[in-house]
């Protein structure tokens, strides 16, 4: 095989990401002071990256690019939805993280139809029986609201008032936030699901995940009653945060003091400011201090899922445990494929995140796909920090290939889709506390699988 | 012989970024549109690999809007928009520079010098360029095209291509290799005839 053969090869290899380092060496040597290898090289990698930009410039994938570019846009104002609603001459603008998002994502003429339909969803759906006990102060994500007798709603937007019903959160990254009349405010973040209720008394339903709470002083004799599977909080004014699973919740509180009653036998605590307590039926109800953060994290898998989402697979001879993303639709028909982790959670200390942080994760993917990763981040008292991240090429991930990369969190921004409130949030997710971590692909089940991920908080000698 | 073509209608644009000024911020969606095809296409073949190009002109675009107030009206938008791109990525290349194993992984330095030559190139050449490419691609007949197609459209595995074809792997790769040599003299023979440089 002479030269030229022997470089045809390489450089198709290289082109399809199958060149290990010998042979990547081995192509450098060949074209090291060879011109017309060298510009052989460059006319196939241009023609290569051409040919794949035309095979996938598809009208619907202009749309999604037009949409992403607009949707971080900086939004210093509600310009945009005000333009676009005046130009409806609909009346009063309105503020609504969802309507950018479906003028962001859809021609004109649909995103017409479809505030039109929001619009008239939110005034004319709701039920006028029920008297409004909250509105929705803050969200982002994929959710759902069930009231009105059972009746399902996605379209939410910041500014509506509810009355009573239950919050979901579909995916990692949703949040919501609720402020009651009263001004006392909860947050759910992640695959949460919340009921709420004010009949002159909260009262919160958590089934699963995590809802944090700062509560105004309650009427006397009528705490916020929050239940969980395993235990009742009695909540009279005060900073705190809920986790709950199928057989444990974990309190931790902040500020002022919430008295907590174990269900399966009844018997109390108070937890004062400052510690936390685990509530099950197989260990002792104690609070104890919050522990100091720590800046180092790793995924545990080979302990089982707790705390994740995804498909979980134990280690096998031949494989790690592993976590694969999973499917969800969201109702304007995006289909994204998540697997996320649980960081600061249960006993575990708080994990929080320095300037120098890195995050290293190791997996699978079966086909090449562009990967995102994030984190979302809370502060320490439980309230939402942001969701940050970071997008790595498909070319990192080979198809059915193992990767490791090393994400540097100085490279993670803000999610587009939280442009709105960057005023409310921290422009970095430094010093915050990571709630979770998670990666996704979009539209495509890729494969996506994690075997391995690890925060990794950089020595003082390495940092810049 | 036809004259360079353009990004389209420069006053399309400039109507659009008046209005943007004037607080009509989704008109910006007229000049995304616009020019998303062109920046993607010039960005794709003067990003060395690893460059994730839809982020980079997304980059580009978000910054160009942020700092549109710079902007003169009636000048080219299309030069100062790939001029910001240029920057963008420069800092993309930068950024993948202090990844440690980059250099590893894609050796850059195999292309770097050889794209930023060709980076000097007027950017609407990229727009002629891929034009072309449409017309030759529909010039393959379907025995051949069925491998851009399986390649670039599906991204089916080599070894499936080969299974499909009736081939080994190393005979669809070299087919491949050949096609994409096919293309590129279709494309230059078709710029030259235009007399555009190539």
């Amino acid at each position: 095989m002479n030269d030229d053969e022997r470089f045809i090869e390489l450089w198709n290899d290289y082109l399809e990401g199958e060149l290990d380092e010998s042979r990547i060496a081995e192509i450098r040597a060949l074209v090291e002071g060879d011109d017309r290898l060298l510009r052989m090289a460059a006319d196939s990698y241009q023609m290569h990256r051409l040919l794949g930009l035309i095979a996938q410039d598809t009208g619907s994938r202009q749309d999604d690019f037009v949409a992403e570019t607009l949707a971080r846009l900086p939004a210093d104002d509600d310009r945009f939805i005000e333009g676009v609603m005046q130009n409806l001459s609909q009346g009063s603008p309105r503020k609504g993280t969802t309507t950018r998002k479906l003028l962001a994502k859809w021609p004109m003429a649909i995103a017409t139809a479809a505030v039109v339909v929001l619009i008239a969803g939110v005034y004319f759906q709701r039920p006028s029986a029920e008297r409004e006990i909250a509105k929705i102060t803050g969200l982002s994500g994929s959710l759902q609201w069930t009231g009105d007798g059972g009746r399902v709603f996605h379209d939410l937007r910041v500014g509506a008032e509810l009355p009573g019903g239950t919050i979901e959160g579909m995916v990692p990254g949703s949040w919501f936030q609720l402020e009651f009349n009263d001004g006392s405010t909860v947050t759910i973040s992640g695959n949460s699901m919340l009921t709420f209720s004010d009949q002159g008394q909260k009262k919160l339903h958590l089934k699963e995940g995590s809802v944090s709470g700062r509560v105004k002083p309650q009427p006397a004799g009528k705490p916020m009653l929050i239940y969980t599977r395993s235990a009742m909080l009695e909540v009279l004014g005060t900073q705190f945060e809920v986790e709950a699973g199928l057989s444990a919740t974990m309190l931790n509180v902040s500020e002022g003091k919430v008295r907590v009653k174990r269900l399966s036998d009844g018997s109390t605590v108070d937890v004062p400011a400052q510690h936390r307590v685990i509530v099950a039926a197989d260990r002792e109800m104690s609070p104890v201090l919050v522990p100091d953060s720590v800046n180092r994290w790793i995924s545990q898998l080979h302990l089982g899922p707790d705390g994740t989402q995804g498909k979980w697979s134990p280690k096998t001879d031949a494989e790690d445990a592993k976590l694969r993303a999973i499917p969800y639709t969201t109702p304007q028909g995006k289909t994204i494929y998540t697997a996320a982790f649980g960081v600061s959670r249960g006993d575990r200390p708080p994990v929080v995140l320095q300037p120098a942080s890195r995050l290293r994760v190791r997996g699978r993917i079966a086909s090449t796909h562009k990967v995102y990763f994030g984190v979302t981040v809370k502060h320490a008292g439980g309230e939402f920090a942001g969701r940050f991240q970071t997008i790595r090429p498909a070319v990192e991930f080979q198809n059915a290939q193992d990767f490791e990369v090393i994400l540097q969190f100085r490279d993670f921004r803000l999610d587009p889709s939280l442009i709105e409130m960057k005023n409310e949030l921290p422009s970095a997710p430094f010093d915050s506390v990571v709630e979770s971590f998670w990666c996704h692909t979009l539209d495509k089940q890729a494969g996506l699988e994690v075997t391995e991920a690890e925060l990794i908080p950089t020595a003082e000698h390495e940092s810049e | 012989m036809m004259t360079r073509k353009g990004f389209g209608n420069d006053s399309l644009a400039d109507d659009a970024i008046r209005r943007v000024r004037k607080g009509d911020t989704a008109a910006f969606e007229v000049v995304v549109r616009q020019f998303e095809r062109p920046l993607r296409a010039w960005l794709a073949v003067h990003a060395p690999p690893g460059v994730d190009v839809d982020e980079v002109a997304q980059l580009s675009f978000v910054a160009a809007f942020a700092r549109l107030s710079d902007y003169e009206l009636g000048t080219n938008f299309a030069a100062w928009l790939f001029t910001i791109a240029r920057f963008r990525l420069k800092t993309e290349v930068s950024r993948l520079r202090r990844v440690a194993d980059y250099h590893v992984r894609y050796a850059p330095d195999l292309l770097q010098r050889e794209l930023e030559r060709r980076g000097s190139a007027p950017p609407e050449l990229q727009e002629t360029r891929l034009e072309h490419l449409q017309k030759c691609l529909g010039q393959l007949g379907e025995d051949l095209y069925r491998f851009i197609r399986w390649r670039y459209v599906e991204e089916i595995p080599l070894e499936e291509m080969a299974a499909l074809s009736g081939r080994s792997v190393a005979a669809v790769k070299k087919q491949l290799w050949k096609l994409r040599r096919k293309l590129h003299a279709c494309v230059e023979m078709r710029m030259a005839a235009e007399g555009e440089p190539s």
